[in-house]
């Protein structure tokens, strides 16, 4: 029907037109604004393969019967069309102003002209996000969207990525966003039982993307309902296209090292501090520093000396970074081949893509093979079918987390005189048959050399659709997709490692299984409604979804030697382990948009939900939301101001929930896991509330869309309000109910905040200059929280407190340094009658009230990138950043920054240490294995604003005559360096950072030994065919 | 376009929309319901299997209530070194209310407490025979006073210290949580009233308790612990008398000089022994915290601890 429509529209456009259909040559010239001529546009006669490109005069000549139309493109440009009439056309193209003209993907089959928006929807394009050398799509995100904070938390290979739209609007619950890729929510959640959180997301090949949507209030997330409080991410992967196939292979190949080293003691250094820390204790018990039972001789035979085999005494001087030996220069490589094309009737992408990383920490590494097969077929005038299949294998040689004494870069904790190797044997230090206790701590490079735990992830995300034109206007569509992620993990550490694996007396090894199954369906109706002043689209349909995690384990020790590393071998089976958990949903939507006169817009949606997860009394929920916009410029009182080109008003509300509470957290639960002295026991497990539901945000926004200058100045600027209520908290309960918690439906948080989008067409001559920036302020805050203590991170000192952010920092202030005694002080701050704070100070730890100190939230997050192109050369730089948030560095500082607590290597700065009366520093007196100071407080929170040179990517472009000759439409090489340059303040490795080991909800800005992110130099070649 | 064709199109379309709300209903695989957990007398018996598995937790006697009560009580014979500030701030006097180790013990207990509460509200349920159903009882009962008297030890004053009938000891709890009411945020029971508890769910356990119950809680077992209890209420009659009952009762004898390290492997000093799976208990290897407690002499002496642990 589709076919016969389009005739009689061709037709129509034919009648005034000569009826006669000769072919005649047509000549002309294409242009840019300025009138200048512009090569290598192509115009093409509409519908058909006939095609020519503009020479470098910008003329072009093509054959084309009368009356049919001739379509130019021309990369930056908008594409402009003409009717045959005579035997010159010419052409006069305007730039491209992609932010209006746009088309914004809305879910469920639903699409919207930017210009056309009353919801507020960020989009990422292919183009930001090509070839950049990040294995995950949410990475891609960083500094792109506004109002989408993406923080990346460790330089490991395919680790979990912090994400959070417009806020963080959950305490218990996930905050992270929904990811909806060609219509299926997928599995994002970890599935790693070793080291910190693994990303799914890794298996998507971000290269295999058309387009990101970000749906951000409540109008665009309500489609979603108890799912969209977190906002939404909407992933549409690249379809076929009609015409011309087009090949295009990529090939990029670089290194990574790690952004930054920290500057430690030297062996000097370590011994003028350890030394004066012995001699502080030596005066208290009254033993001369000469006697060989004082804390100085201990500290030089039994610990220097000891911990370096001796050789401290012979060289007083010598010192071994620890830092040389895991951080390393990882090779980088990627290859991609994209293949693209298709009739009227069939269109198909394909694409292929090989990774292969090694990490900037030893020990690290990670490949990626995809293949992706994208179908549309036509297959009558009704009916259209298509399937989507993705199949990946990730392979992740992966680091422990960052709280194990084998994570790599718990080295730095190593003594600074203690040698690499062990010089009886020659082995790096510790391995046996050396002295296992040298050094002071367990040496984590015998975990790289003698123990490995890899992950090996297939994954597959399959779709297969059938649309049907049932009446004019009217269609259905079903669809099924499928996110099946198989994942195997295997480890073995040799006996080499015991002193860090204790049961690897002969071997351990373990072998652990994950297979998640994410089955979904979508099945509505579309109405579309085209008359002369209305314009209606309706889409009301259904969503089922079910998912069932499956996982199993078995482990076995004392294995004949370390040639066998499978469990089979093991003498014994030490552990042994299956168990499954499920969730589904049963969801209704529905959603109309109507336009009047292309001025004024109204949204209305809606959804219903149920799921397995909420209590027998509240299973269903209903979440809708309206919008609303004026396009302000289409009024007859606008045109007297022309400097405006484009002014639209929009404003939405709505209702959207957060699902994200665990699978079963309603039911009153017994386990199974209470086994004593060999027989198997039951417990008390989970408490009930048959009253729990999803959390609900009511989402405002308000917002304004400009362009000025003819759309040379586009731009948005958005206001919002979200509050949540019902808050989905594990309410502290007295633990004399033999329970910790229960989850329930209280306590209250807000987020409001601002967001701007200014895209600019600097200078759009010869030299093209256009500048993209973003930047949203957001202010959360926890309004009720019913009196509840909930804390994480670090020593607890993460907190959940009314007034405040989720997650600020809750510990004692550091007051500094005596100056009489080099004692550590801390400020009282008990709370007064008059309600302010005592502010005296006490070297008394446990008389100091614990306040709010920092907020790991930012309050400001920005992404500004920068485009220049001239003749074939293209220049993008990149910065983002974040501002008015702090870091928790007291995970690596309360035993490296401590006054020689421990024996740990100290960093730098504790050389500004309290000697003698009267020292005005911030560093407390060192005491040998005494606290002073060394305590969790805000000595230990620290600015953690930066600003990066994200990316810097330099191309060349190469096309005409010379690539014709070998055949190639077009070339180019680039180089590319992530991550070039950090503006900031922050102490230690990285100001962009969230240790795994205690990664939580509310727990975030923690720093406990944990790696950078690499930075990555790399060159490439892309080849279009 | 046939209409039949479109009719055809909607009716299945309609078939693919229709709900199937039912699917719904599921529950998790590794725990059941409540209401399906104490309904026979096996369902009490792994129950209270589960109370001892609360007994053995890290925070209770897998480990850290000795550890505390070694800290807390020893300052001049034991030397602490370790990167647990909660156990270096135990050892040193200054808890702070946000001590991990004082709350982790606190709620270990009362969760053993729970776990027992559940076994004693389904007794009837135990009908195989009157003794099996006295051991239950006994049992439940044992671990129930065990906690009881742990936590009025490390969380009040001590009898002697003021007066025990107005000095606030540890909420008593006697009965299963199934829901959370305001009966839940149960006061402190005075110190005296919680020892009186601790020594009628004895005297009770140990005239219900068999001689002999395997590695599980018999009649000595339950009089050793009411000596222990007797001792520290100051009542030094009774703690003899306790104590000759099971030296006379058990055929265990006294070890007055106890080679420390090999102490727990010699099982005829045992009157009460937990034993510790290896997942139980604490492993301070693998994580970045660790500590080490050794007796002060061998410090003072310069000797080499064995290892870091």
């Amino acid at each position: 029907m589709r076919r016969m429509l389009m005739h009689a529209f061709w037709m129509l456009l034919a009648i005034p037109m000569a009826v006669s259909a000769q072919n005649v040559t047509v000549k002309g010239k294409v242009t840019d604004e300025a009138g200048a001529p512009l090569s290598s546009a192509t115009v093409q006669v509409k519908n058909s393969n006939t095609a020519a490109t503009t020479d470098a005069q910008g003329m072009f000549t093509i054959t084309a019967s009368p009356g049919s139309i001739l379509v130019v493109s021309a990369v930056g440009f908008e594409n402009q069309e003409g009717v045959v009439k005579g035997s010159s056309l010419n052409f006069s193209m305007v730039t491209d102003t992609k932010s209006l003209s746009e088309v914004v993907v809305t879910g469920f089959g639903g699409s919207q002209i930017r210009r056309e928006l009353t919801g507020n929807i960020a989009r990422v394009k292919a183009k930001d996000i090509e070839y950049l050398p990040l294995p995950s799509v949410d990475q891609a995100l960083q500094g792109k969207a506004a109002g989408v904070f993406v923080n990346a938390q460790s330089g490991k290979l395919g680790q979990a990525v912090t994400v959070r739209v417009r806020g963080n609007s959950s305490i218990s619950a996930s905050s992270q966003p929904l990811y909806v890729l060609d219509g299926t929510p997928i599995t994002t959640n970890d599935q790693s039982s070793y080291g910190g959180d693994m990303n799914p997301l890794t298996d998507l090949n971000p290269n295999d993307i058309e387009s990101i949507e970000v749906l951000k209030d409540a109008s665009a997330g309500a489609i979603y309902g108890a799912r969209a409080a977190n906002g939404v991410v909407l992933i549409t992967t690249k379809r076929g296209k009609a015409g011309k196939t087009s090949v295009t292979f990529n090939v990029q190949t670089g290194y990574a090292e790690a952004t930054k080293r920290l500057e430690m003691l030297n062996s000097e250094q370590y011994a003028e501090l350890i030394l004066e820390g012995a001699a502080y204790r030596d005066k208290l018990d009254g033993t001369p520093i000469t006697d060989p039972n004082s804390w100085t001789a201990y500290v030089k035979g039994d610990v220097m000396d000891y911990y370096s085999y001796g050789e401290w005494s012979k060289d007083p001087k010598k010192t071994y970074d620890w830092q040389d030996v895991v951080f390393q220069r990882g090779p980088y490589q990627q290859a991609d081949l994209q293949v693209r094309g298709g009739t009227d009737r069939t269109k198909f992408f394909t694409s292929f893509q090989h990774l292969d990383q090694t990490g900037t920490i030893v020990g690290n590494k990670l490949t990626r093979s995809t293949a992706r097969l994208n179908l549309d077929q036509k297959a009558n005038e009704w009916l259209d079918l298509g399937v989507s299949l993705s199949l990946s294998r990730t392979w992740n040689r992966r680091l422990p987390d960052d709280n194990a004494f084998s994570n790599p870069l718990q080295a730095i904790a190593l003594m600074p005189m203690t040698p690499f190797k062990d010089p009886t044997t020659g082995l790096d230090a510790g391995t046996p048959p050396g002295d296992v206790n040298v050094p002071v701590y367990y040496n984590p490079l015998l975990t790289v050399k003698y123990g490995r735990f890899a992950q090996d992830v297939y994954r597959t995300f399959g779709n297969a659709y059938a649309q049907a034109k049932i009446l004019p206007g009217l269609t259905f569509k079903t669809e099924f997709g499928l996110d099946y992620l198989s994942q195997n993990e295997e480890s073995y550490f040799r006996s080499e490692t015991i002193r860090n694996q204790t049961r690897a007396v002969r071997g351990v090894g373990s072998n652990l299984g994950a297979f998640v199954t994410n089955f979904n369906t979508n099945s509505y109706f579309t109405y579309k409604l085209n008359r002369k002043v209305h314009d209606l689209t309706v889409t009301a349909g259904m969503q089922y979804q079910e998912s069932a995690s499956k996982y199993n384990f078995t482990e076995g020790t004392d294995f004949p030697s370390n040639s066998y590393t499978k469990v089979a071998s093991a003498a014994t089976k030490s552990g042994g382990s299956s168990s499954q958990s499920d969730f589904r949903f049963l969801s209704y939507f529905a959603r109309a948009n109507y336009t009047l006169m292309d001025n004024y817009i109204l949204a209305l949606s809606g959804r219903i939900d149920e799921s397995s997860r909420f209590g027998k009394n509240s299973r269903q929920g209903f979440f809708p939301a309206a919008s609303a916009g004026w396009i302000i410029t289409n009024e007859k009182f606008m045109r007297k101001l022309p400097v405006v080109s484009f002014l639209k008003l929009r404003t939405s509300y709505g209702i959207v929930g957060n699902a994200e509470i665990g699978n079963f957290p309603q039911l009153g639960l017994f386990a199974g896991d209470a086994g004593y002295a060999g027989n198997a026991g039951q417990r008390p497990s989970q408490l009930s509330n048959p009253d729990l539901s999803w959390e609900t945000t009511a989402q405002l926004d308000a917002g304004l869309d400009f362009g000025i200058l003819n759309n040379r100045i586009t731009g948005e600027i958005d206001y919002y309000e979200k509050q949540t209520s019902g808050l989905l908290l594990s309410v502290n309960i007295p633990a004399t109910t033999g329970f910790n918690s229960q989850v329930r439906n209280v306590g209250k948080l807000e987020n409001k905040g601002w967001e701007f989008v200014l895209n600019t067409q600097n200078l759009v001559g010869k030299f093209k200059w256009s500048t993209n920036i973003n930047l949203a302020m957001n202010r959360g805050k926890v309004t009720d929280i019913q009196g509840q203590i909930i804390e994480g991170g670090v020593s607890s000192m993460n907190r959940v407190e009314e007034g405040y952010n989720v997650g600020v920092f809750f510990t004692p202030e550091f007051a500094g340094v005596d100056p009489a005694n080099g004692n550590a002080l801390f400020y009282k701050n008990t709370k007064k009658a008059d309600g302010t704070r005592d502010r005296t100070t006490t070297s008394v730890y446990s008389e100091a009230q614990r306040v709010v100190v920092g907020d790991p939230n930012p309050d400001l997050i920005y992404g500004f990138t920068n485009n220049f192109s001239y003749k074939g050369f293209d220049l993008s730089v990149f910065f983002n950043g974040v501002a008015g948030n702090q870091n928790n560095i007291y995970g690596m500082g309360r035993y490296s920054s401590a006054s020689m607590l421990y024996e740990d290597n100290n960093t730098a700065d504790q050389l500004r240490r309290w000697q003698k009366p009267g020292d005005v520093t911030d560093i407390p007196q060192v005491r040998l294995y005494r606290v002073n100071g060394s305590q969790a407080s805000s000595r230990y929170i620290v600015d953690g604003s930066y600003m990066r040179l994200r990316n810097v990517t330099l191309g060349y472009t190469f096309s005409g005559q010379m690539l014709r000759k070998v055949k190639m439409e077009k070339a180019r090489i680039y180089v590319s360096a992530q991550n070039l340059m950090t503006f900031t303040k922050y102490p230690y490795w990285d100001p962009e950072v969230n240790a795994d080991s205690f990664d939580s909800n509310i727990a975030k800005g923690n720093d406990f030994y944990t790696p950078p992110q690499p930075r990555t130099f790399l060159v490439g070649i892309n080849i279009n065919l | 376009m046939h209409i039949g064709k479109n009719l055809a199109a909607i009716c299945l379309a309609g078939v693919l929309m229709t709900g199937c709300t039912k699917r719904l209903d599921i529950g998790p695989y590794q725990s059941i319901s409540e209401s399906a957990a104490l309904n026979t007398e096996g369902d009490v018996l792994v129950t209270l299997i589960g109370a001892y598995d609360g007994l053995q937790s890290a925070a209770g006697y897998g480990g850290e209530i000795m550890v505390l009560n070694d800290l807390i009580g020893n300052s001049t014979n034991i030397q602490f070194t370790g990167t647990f500030a909660g156990l270096n701030d135990a050892y040193n006097g200054l808890m702070v209310s946000n001590n991990s180790f004082a709350t982790g013990t606190w709620a270990a207990a009362y969760n053993a407490i729970n776990r027992a509460n559940n076994v004693l509200s389904a007794l009837d349920k135990v009908t195989s025979s009157p003794a099996k159903k006295s051991s239950v009882e006994g049992e439940a009962l044992f671990i129930r006073a065990a906690m009881h008297f742990e936590l009025v030890r490390l969380y009040a004053k001590f009898v002697g210290d003021g007066d025990a009938n107005t000095n606030p000891g540890v909420p008593i709890v006697l009965t299963p949580t199934r829901g959370i009411t305001d009966a839940d945020y149960r006061p402190r029971a005075s110190v005296k009233a919680v020892y009186d508890q601790v020594i009628a769910d004895l005297s009770k356990a140990e005239t219900l308790l068999p001689a002999s119950n395997g590695f599980y809680a018999n009649k000595w077992a339950a009089a050793a612990m009411l000596s222990r209890v007797h001792l520290m209420n100051k009542n030094y009659t009774e703690a003899a008398a306790a104590a000759n009952r099971v030296i006379g009762g058990s055929g265990r004898t006294l070890n007055l000089h106890p080679p420390l390290v090999h102490l727990h492997q010699q099982r005829r000093y045992h009157a009460l022994r937990i034993p510790v799976r290896g997942q139980g208990h604490h492993t301070g290897r693998y994580q970045r915290h660790q500590y080490v407690l050794w007796p002060y002499h061998l410090h003072h002496s310069r000797h080499r601890r064995p290892q870091r642990l």
